[in-house]
């Protein structure tokens, strides 16, 4: 009884001070004597997120802990008689055990180094990765990268590489594998915040979450923060009337200004498809000044997509020089939607006949009189912007390729 | 439900409310439907999805959600709005107000409700006094929103009040610079009061076009409207070079008054051009040049320069050349004239957007 009014003293103080290890560690010992050992584990569990070495955490983990307080009496036989465990096992105990409470401690996949909060990626493309798309790539070496390689020559023309960097484009287009790609040229690990987290942060706690992923980022360092569908994030305050964004706009400039901590090493990127719907503040100098255009995959990065997409299928004789050439002005998801569309055809022709048969131009050409590209509601508001809307000339690029595809 | 439930519920809505906010409609007609799925009986959910099928351009299933958020919550006015909206889209302007009586039953104190009817009643276009006063009603609620000072302004439009209707979209301006039908609003009262060489308000109303287009990239029916205005512009100066351009080839003689007559004459039209497009920013000076020598209206901007440039060479040349440079002159102005589109029907074409 005597210990069961200890254990809810302390549980009650662990709520109160749930960041204390120690008494964390005290309860989770007293939870183990008494025979508690799910909750004894779950509470070591916690101690190991806050501090990952704890031997005696481990050890309770591990289920050693028996043993180690039976130690002073136990006889040399008893003890070797339990075969001792290697490290491994410790560590793969752990790891079952723990699944659902503490990030795993190996992955096979891509790096996970903070799965408690966000997934943080190491960095593994390189913008070589990316298939054509050289302009895209001549105008984020020119903004980003060049001035980030040559500190003497950015310190010599005043440039500074404070605030971020917003890639605006089309949707379907690749600005997230592109993001991705230039994490890697600055081998920074990569967080993204998807769309939906982003929604989440107007029905949340929006300031804490927005101060939780550039924490992580800052732990993790080099590290890029990647802000994906932006203008839900950062909605013009003339749309905000009955919404809760503006503290969250608040939050991510008082992050990105790294008023708190120390932001050496975390690059923001944020990506939209209406840089036009973005708040001002955000776009104010030493926040997303820095801007560039991602258009619709040009001919050699179509042929990289057109590829990628058909490899692993059965095909025959396909032109993708014909294709590339009647896709201009289309996504790469319009280009995936085109291939799944064909192998689609030639399934259900082979589920007819009786044969299975390989994809072949036909099923393409039909695929693509069937997809149109989905960039024209886009390309409508974008004219309408670069129209009328470009008074400081920031949609140059945009109005001229608008011109060029004669929709302006 | 349980408690749980009830805030994963809410958490739902919320979200949903935040797609509608952003205008991604088509996912937020998706989480609701599968919302509604679970969980039938919620009205906020029908009505979140009616707002959100009228946002994808469904009005006949945002109608249906509506119908069934007000079977769920007919005390409630959120419904009877949403429904009136959705018959409204459908062209049923009858049914349009009197779902926004009920609404305005169901809750006379909300605003929304007093607009909601006033609009239908406007769209309408019958019992303009009505209209006036739920506007009035709307305005007296909400004296801070900018839609109900516009909607004001457009019923005082519709009885004819014009600068009662201008006070109105100012107000509504005034409360947010940036609200998009207010400034479409009063481009239109300038480009009513546009008369031919009133280029004054001719530039007025494509500048208040142009900054519905920047205030909301989404309006489409202002960036035509811009469009439209400019090339307005350019028809009028085209008529009125065509003008001159044939009474100067009337001039007959070969004084040096008789040489001067046609150029003097030019100076009509390029005052006309220098107020409309002194009184334009940089970038829609520039845009009513692009608008001017691409497309279709390209041919006959240039047959016009050359018009201008062959009377002012038929004026200074001797002899014969100047009855060949100015009958060419004149010929070439009259094909500028015939290649353009008719100005009546390009004013007619220019669109109101509604809020």
């Amino acid at each position: 009884m005597g210990s069961e009014h200890l254990l809810a003293s302390l549980r009650a103080a662990v709520d109160a001070a749930p960041d204390d290890v120690e008494l964390r560690l005290h309860l989770a010992e007293l939870l183990a004597e008494a025979g508690q050992r799910q909750e004894a584990v779950r509470e070591a569990a916690q101690v190991l997120v806050r501090d990952p070495q704890n031997e005696k955490a481990l050890r309770l983990v591990s289920g050693d802990h028996e043993k180690v307080e039976r130690s002073v009496e136990q006889d040399e036989v008893e003890l070797t008689a339990v075969p001792e465990r290697d490290d491994d096992d410790v560590l793969r105990s752990l790891d079952a055990q723990l699944s659902d409470i503490a990030p795993p401690m190996f992955a096979d996949g891509p790096v996970i180094v903070d799965k408690d909060a966000w997934d943080i990626e190491a960095p593994t493309l390189r913008l070589a990765d990316v298939g054509g798309m050289q302009e895209v790539k001549a105008r984020l070496e020119a903004a980003y990268l060049a001035p980030l390689r040559n500190p003497e020559l950015r310190e010599l023309y005043g440039m500074s590489l404070h605030g971020g960097l917003l890639l605006y484009g089309p949707p379907g287009c690749g600005k997230t594998f592109i993001a991705r790609a230039l994490a890697g040229e600055l081998d920074a690990h990569f967080l993204p915040v998807a769309g939906a987290d982003v929604l989440d942060m107007w029905v949340g706690q929006s300031e804490r979450n927005l101060h939780e992923i550039f924490e992580a980022a800052r732990r993790n360092r080099p590290c890029v923060v990647f802000l994906d569908e932006l203008d839900a994030l950062g909605l013009k305050r003339s749309q905000q009337r009955n919404t809760g964004a503006r503290g969250t706009i608040n939050q991510l400039l008082y992050e990105m200004d790294g008023v708190e901590g120390d932001n050496e090493g975390v690059f923001v990127f944020g990506a939209t498809n209406h840089p036009w719907d973005v708040d001002v503040a955000l776009q104010r100098p030493g926040r997303f000044d820095r801007t560039v255009l991602v258009l619709p995959p040009d001919a050699p990065a179509r042929d990289a997509i057109l590829r990628y997409h058909l490899r692993n299928r059965p095909i025959a004789n396909i032109d993708t020089g014909k294709l590339v050439e009647q896709t201009e002005g289309y996504s790469g998801a319009d280009l995936a939607h085109i291939c799944n569309t064909a192998a689609e055809r030639a399934l259900l022709d082979s589920a007819r006949s009786g044969t299975a048969r390989m994809i072949e131009m036909p099923d393409l050409e039909a695929a693509l009189s069937e997809v149109q590209s989905s960039i024209g509601p886009w390309l409508q508001t974008a004219k309408n912007v670069a129209q009328y809307g470009n008074e400081d000339g920031r949609y140059d690029e945009l109005l001229a390729y608008l011109r060029k595809r004669r929709v302006a | 439900m349980s408690g749980d439930t009830t805030q994963e519920v809410q958490l739902q809505l919320e979200r949903a409310q935040a797609l509608v906010a952003l205008g991604r409609s088509e996912e937020a007609v998706s989480m609701l439907h599968q919302l509604i799925a679970s969980e039938p009986e919620i009205a906020p959910a029908w009505c979140l999805l009616a707002q959100a099928q009228g946002g994808v351009g469904d009005a006949q299933a945002a109608l249906a959600a509506a119908e069934r958020a007000t079977a769920l919550a007919p005390e409630n006015d959120w419904p009877h709005r949403l429904r009136s909206a959705a018959l409204q889209q459908l062209g049923d302007l009858d049914g349009a107000i009197a779902a926004a009586r009920e609404a305005v039953a169901a809750d006379p104190d909300n605003w929304r409700t007093h607009r909601r009817l006033a609009i239908c009643m406007i769209v309408a276009k019958r019992d303009a006094g009505d209209a006036l006063q739920a506007a009035e009603r709307a305005v007296a609620l909400a004296p801070n929103e900018p839609s109900a000072h516009h909607t004001l302004g457009a019923a005082h439009e519709m009885r004819g009040n014009h600068d009662e209707a201008d006070r109105c979209f100012r107000q509504a301006l005034a409360l947010d610079p940036q609200y998009s039908p207010a400034h479409d609003a009063l481009a239109h009262r300038q480009l009513a009061a546009s008369g031919f060489g009133r280029a004054g308000n001719l530039a007025a109303a494509a500048t208040g076009f142009r900054d519905a287009v920047r205030a909301d990239p989404r309006a489409d029916d202002s960036a035509t409207n811009v469009e439209r205005v400019l090339q307005v512009f350019i028809a009028r100066l085209s008529y009125l070079i065509f003008l001159i351009v044939w009474l100067g080839s009337r001039i007959r003689g070969d004084t040096l008054g008789a040489r001067i007559a046609p150029l003097l004459l030019l100076a009509v039209p390029a005052a006309f051009a220098v107020r409309f497009l002194s009184r334009l920013a940089p970038d829609l000076r520039k845009q009513t040049a692009y608008v001017a020598f691409h497309g279709k209206l390209a041919a006959s901007s240039i047959a016009q320069t050359v018009a201008v440039a062959l009377l002012i060479l038929g004026a200074v040349a001797p002899g014969e050349g100047r009855s060949i440079g100015l009958g060419l002159a004149v010929l070439s102005s009259l094909c500028a004239r015939l290649l353009l589109p008719r100005r009546r029907s390009l004013l007619s074409r220019i669109r109101r957007a509604r809020a």
